[in-house]
């Protein structure tokens, strides 16, 4: 790719979105699983866990572009980030969630990490791949981007996306374009594509982003209107603190 | 006694909102029940797939406890009695539901003071609890 084409610069903005929405949950999801071991334990935890969050990376990225030029993968990935972007809109669940961890052990911590890890690098490293459009360059800046977000991020990305909720719609939605980019993008698809049905090279990204917004949007509706079907009284988190009130 | 609702999240702005609303406390013909209420903003899914709920519930207890201190101190210096809540979700929507709910006589609130920009973007807290309350609203400026 160019560096003054606008392609380049569009590709620059997208990876540089992505590693902040996945790279910065990333962080969140480390510095949360620590957060109640004694300092010590913690300090090694989310070294570990932010190492193995960077190290992760640098591996799968060094895969990542040969893996994707095999047939169907690409589609594979896709569904992937498909699924990363509806979940990202879900709002917290009442009950349940997944209680990996409930511990306060090093060892919960550890594996809440590791999953955590996994998947995140994972997903970060499709959506970069996806964005970068085969360009090696690009992929090594996604990377880059990506470790003082995971390293320093994790306040930072929580403050923001608190103050600017539409950073995660955005994160989403863009997670839904590359989704939509990749499926006419892979190996079986591409020459179709290109030479039959052109359109869908802007069409399929554009629904793919719509797709996830839209989907995300109305299952986070859907939970919503179950909680106030409910009629869930309001949970006050400070009830056991209270002091009485002095008369 | 009436019970006042008076939201905060220990910002200058809010920590100045209850600055004022001591100053006014003598509009009352008796010292009102005043119950402090610190709202925080829900995780995302994604977080949440990795996260137990209990971790969660006990990371937005320690936030809005941090939340909460400032006005509390702002109080007992005032030699004001107080009670303090915590509750998770969207700000403005919360405040109501509580007021409601626990039938507040009044909803006390500063505006968070984010500029004409930013403000126009968001939407202020203040002004969509206005819109939304059906207790009233006293917005100290």
């Amino acid at each position: 790719m160019d560096i003054a084409s606008p392609e380049f610069w569009v590709a620059v903005v997208q990876i540089i979105a992505i590693d902040i929405v996945l790279g910065g949950d990333n962080a969140v999801v480390i510095a949360l699983a620590s957060r109640r071991l004694p300092e010590k334990q913690r300090n090694q935890a989310i070294f570990w866990g932010v190492f193995g969050a960077i190290g992760l990376r640098v591996v799968l990225i060094f895969f990542a572009l040969t893996l994707l030029a095999i047939p169907f993968l690409k589609i594979v990935g896709a569904l992937l980030l498909l699924w990363i972007g509806v979940k990202l809109l879900q709002p917290e669940p009442e009950d349940g969630g997944h209680e990996i961890d409930a511990s306060t052990t090093l060892l919960g911590a550890i594996k809440t990490i590791i999953i955590a890890d996994a998947v995140m690098s994972l997903d970060n490293v499709i959506a970069i791949a996806g964005a970068a459009k085969d360009s090696i360059g690009l992929v090594i800046f996604g990377l880059l981007v990506s470790v003082p977000i995971i390293v320093w991020g994790s306040k930072l990305v929580m403050k923001l996306m608190d103050r600017f909720p539409m950073t995660i719609v955005i994160g989403a939605g863009l997670l839904g374009w590359i989704a939509g980019d990749m499926t006419v993008t892979d190996a079986v698809t591409k020459e179709w594509v290109r030479s039959s049905m052109p359109l869908l090279q802007w069409v399929a990204p554009a629904a793919g982003a719509l797709l996830v917004v839209m989907l995300g949007k109305w299952l986070a509706a859907q939970a919503s209107a179950r909680m106030a079907a409910k009629a869930v009284p309001i949970i006050d988190l400070a009830e056991k603190e209270q002091r009485p009130p002095q008369p | 006694m009436l019970k006042i609702l008076l939201p905060v999240d220990g910002s200058d702005t809010s920590n100045k909102a209850v600055v004022d609303f001591i100053k006014l406390l003598g509009w009352y013909r008796e010292t009102p029940e005043i119950h402090l209420l610190n709202i925080q903003l829900p995780l995302h899914g994604e977080i949440c797939m990795f996260i137990g709920k209990e971790n969660i519930a006990q990371y937005h207890q320690e936030e809005g406890l941090k939340g909460l201190q400032a006005a509390r101190d702002l109080l007992e210096l005032a030699g004001i009695a107080c009670q303090f809540h915590i509750v998770v979700g969207d700000p403005a929507e919360m405040i109501v539901r509580y007021a409601a709910e626990k039938q507040c006589s009044q909803i006390v609130i500063g505006p968070r003071g984010l500029g004409a920009v930013k403000g126009l973007l968001l939407g202020s807290v203040a002004s969509k609890v206005m819109q939304l309350s059906i207790v009233p609203v006293l917005l100290v400026k």
